[in-house]
């Protein structure tokens, strides 16, 4: 297999995150865990590149620029075309209230920062849609 | 008589004195003219008597022969008298001889001897005497009319002088009588113009030392002392009303001062309450502030260490390894602090239920067997008598239990750490949780529940912990009316003793038993059944309610299991489409259900929903749950989990693609 035919057969997951830090180091965790990664600085920016892009996952913020994840997250599931794709909420917000809000914005699944990798990685293994293996 | 009696005094007294003088009167003009009647019959009598002896007299010689005409001339003589009526003589055989007049009249009243009166008439009768033998009678008959006339004279006379001594007697009393009644009716007008008044000032006039006069003085001495009582009385209700205004104006002040004081109270509890919510929100914002740098560090830190490993660089792998291990140090303090100013701020509520305290203990130390094992110590339970059912927040109850146990691992390794649960008097429930650890200095002791303070510094660095866990818990205790002391001796082990009360209900009203809201909006009828059948597996009596609400709600059957045993067995015999499952479980904790479930064809694709107080979510998952929520179980986030789960019954696969794949490969 070519090695675009690799990066076409990689998961792509669109990383929704405004600290410069964190995305480079969960930019590079991820694409050393084998995805392919696309990211997006603030709400607005990460619904566009959710359209355009049709990512595999979502890694969503909460506190960005313009909308909050939160936000960006209850549009993207009120989009026919975005629906369908799972989002982790990624935040630092890390109270019951934090949590209880994510899941009503209608993520599929809600992570603390600091983030521990492995168990995000199972998260995100376990929400990939199934028949493309990784 | 009543007519009599309702007269005026004044009227009567008249009337008295005119009726005693009338009287007086009526009975002098009787004497009076009985005196008259009777002299002047006498005089009638004697003057006819002297008549009669002269004509008796003169007529001897007429009545001697009997000639009538001599005998009528001799009575002739009786005309010079006009009260002479008639006269007779009658010889003794009673034979008329001679008569003068007419109406001679017989009979009558005998007045005397020779004289009697017939009506207005009055016959004097004499014997004609001659030489000593009666001859004949004369009889003389006087008219008394004269009386009669002389009477009504008289009578008319007394009439005169009755009605003359009437008025005079009426003048007089008039006079008189004012001199009693005048007083009296004085006397009753004072008494009339103080009753009609109210004017107890006045005075009646004392005219004079009689009855009348001490009836006055007595009636004014009355008039003083009511008067006296009035102006007491007066005296009484001025200092009444003033006492009444004092007061009143006393009362105006406290509440005025209440009102004050309640809006002091006001506006510092709205300071409290605001300062309260600034501080939750400064809690949050520092928490995200903390992580996301630490995010950072720690992400970077394993990627370096992931780089170091793959070079072989075992130094900087293992200095990064320091860097992580703080890290993740830093993040336990942020869940601490947050957990302790939930506390502070009076935030964690009691929820009371009934259970039974040894199952607790027995799932806390089933639980804690993992992490005993992994330090390499012995962990014991002992119960020599069950404690039974008590009623505190489980909870809570766990978590404690949870932190002491853990605490007591964590600082023994390769020894022995004994649970054992007895009772003390006064229904206290005691817990010695003793290892046979590191111990403690008294000085060490001395801090041990303060606030990020563990034994030492180096505590720290060698064993991890935030030094929160045992505040936490001693505050946990003591929200259920219950404490947490220590014995240890350096190098030789350390003993926490729990000490509970088995029930608070003497502390229930600062306990919240469990948020009705979400019991009333769950116990809406159950919809229409939808064919789906949960199997609930949680010890908890509290918790399996509000999950079999939640679900029945969904048009769930539902079907209950105490723990993972049951949970196993009601699993075979019902065939559920679901498992909801708590992972402390008196026996065998839901990991090793959920183990069991994923490791058999035939279970591994029913869906798992997890739920527990324990936050391993990554545990609940790697051992394929769809999904951990922690307790206390928010409810809006179980009906979503669960109507997530049950649709994916309804759809194609992939719209539950978590379990599905997974189970798969499995």
């Amino acid at each position: 297999m070519s090695a675009e035919a690799r990066a076409a057969a990689k998961r792509r997951i669109l990383l929704v995150e405004d600290n410069a830090f964190n995305a480079d180091m969960l930019t590079r965790r991820l694409e050393r865990a084998g995805f392919a990664v696309i990211l997006a600085e603030d709400g607005l920016l990460a619904i566009d590149r959710a359209r355009m892009d049709r990512p595999d996952l979502i890694l969503m913020d909460v506190s960005l620029p313009n909308i909050d994840g939160l936000e960006a997250t209850r549009r993207l599931k009120a989009d026919e075309a975005t629906v369908a794709i799972p989002v982790i909420v990624l935040t630092a917000h890390a109270m019951m209230s934090d949590r209880e809000a994510a899941f009503a914005s209608g993520c599929q699944e809600f992570e603390t920062k600091p983030v521990e990798f492995a168990r995000l990685l199972e998260k995100i293994t376990r929400l990939l849609p199934t028949g493309v293996s990784a | 008589m009543t007519r009599w009696s309702n007269l005026s005094v004044r009227t009567r007294l008249s009337l008295v004195t005119m009726a005693a003088c009338g009287a007086a009167l009526a009975l002098v003009s009787t004497g009076v003219v009985v005196n008259e009647l009777l002299s002047a019959t006498g005089q009638v009598t004697a003057r006819l008597e002297s008549v009669a002896d002269v004509v008796a007299a003169s007529s001897t010689a007429a009545v001697q022969f009997a000639d009538p005409a001599a005998a009528e001339e001799a009575l002739t003589a009786l005309r010079g008298d006009a009260s002479i009526e008639a006269a007779r003589i009658e010889l003794p055989n009673r034979t008329l001889l001679a008569q003068y007049g007419k109406g001679f009249k017989e009979g009558g009243r005998v007045l005397g001897p020779g004289v009697r009166q017939v009506s207005t008439a009055l016959v004097v009768s004499r014997p004609i005497v001659l030489n000593g033998s009666v001859i004949g009678t004369l009889h003389v008959q006087g008219s008394l009319r004269d009386l009669d006339d002389r009477l009504r004279r008289y009578a008319a006379i007394l009439a005169a002088v009755l009605a003359l001594a009437g008025a005079v007697a009426y003048a007089l009393a008039s006079r008189m009588q004012r001199a009693i009644s005048g007083p009296i009716l004085r006397l009753s007008n004072v008494a009339g113009s103080v009753a009609s008044d109210q004017d107890y000032s006045r005075r009646a006039v004392k005219e004079h030392a009689d009855e009348i006069g001490q009836l006055v003085d007595q009636f004014n001495q009355m008039l003083q002392t009511i008067e006296q009582r009035d102006a007491e009385l007066q005296q009484a209700r001025e200092r009444l009303e003033e006492r009444v205004i004092e007061r009143t104006r006393s009362l105006e002040l406290e509440i005025e001062q209440h009102r004050r004081t309640e809006e002091q109270l006001l506006v510092a509890k709205a300071a409290a309450e605001q300062a309260s919510v600034a501080k939750s929100a400064f809690v949050a914002n520092m928490s995200h502030e903390l992580r996301t740098p630490l995010n950072a560090i720690i992400g970077y830190s394993e990627l370096l260490k992931e780089d170091a490993e793959a070079q072989g660089n075992e130094t900087s792998a293992q200095d990064l390894v320091k860097i992580l291990t703080a890290g993740r140090h830093l993040l336990s303090l942020i869940n601490d602090v947050l957990d302790l100013s939930k506390i502070e701020a009076g935030r964690m509520e009691l929820e009371l239920s009934d259970f039974e305290f040894d199952d607790i203990v027995r799932s806390v130390v089933t639980t804690s067997e993992h992490m005993a094992e992994g330090r390499g110590d012995a962990l014991s339970l002992e119960i020599p008598t069950p404690v039974g059912q008590v009623r505190l927040d489980r909870t809570k109850v766990q978590q404690v239990l949870l932190n002491l146990v853990g605490n007591a691992i964590k600082f023994t390794e390769k020894g022995r750490i004994t649970v054992r649960v007895t009772c003390e008097p006064g229904n206290v429930i005691l817990v010695a949780i003793s290892d046979t650890g590191i111990g403690m200095t008294p000085e060490q002791i001395g801090r041990l529940f303060q606030e990020f303070t563990q034994a030492d510094a180096s505590t720290t660095r060698r064993y991890g912990g935030t030094g929160l866990g045992l505040a936490i818990s001693r505050k946990l205790a003591s929200m259920m009316a219950g404490s947490i002391s220590v014995e240890s001796e350096q190098g030789q082990g350390t003993t926490f003793y729990l000490r509970l009360p088995r029930d608070i209900r003497g502390a229930e009203t600062v306990a919240i038993e469990r948020p009705r809201g979400h019991r009333e909006a769950l116990s809406a009828p159950a919809v229409e059944s939808n064919g789906y059948t949960v199997l609930v597996v949680d010890d908890d009596p509290n918790a399996r309610d509000l999950v079999q609400r939640i679900l029945m709600r969904l048009g769930c059957r539902v079907i209950s299991a105490i723990n993972a045993d049951d949970g196993w067995q009601k699993l075979q015999a019902e065939r559920p489409h679901a498992v909801v499952l708590d992972i402390i479980l008196p026996g065998r904790s839901g990991w090793t259900l959920l183990e069991a479930m994923r490791d058999d064809p035939k279970w591994a694709r029913v869906p798992v929903v997890v739920t527990s107080m324990l936050d391993i979510d990554s545990r609940s998952l790697e051992l394929g749950a769809i999904a951990h929520l922690t307790k206390p179980l928010s409810p809006e986030r179980m009906v979503e989990v669960l109507t997530s789960v049950l649709s994916g019954f309804a759809k194609p696969a992939c719209e539950v693609p978590v379990i599905m794949a997974e189970r798969r490969t499995a």
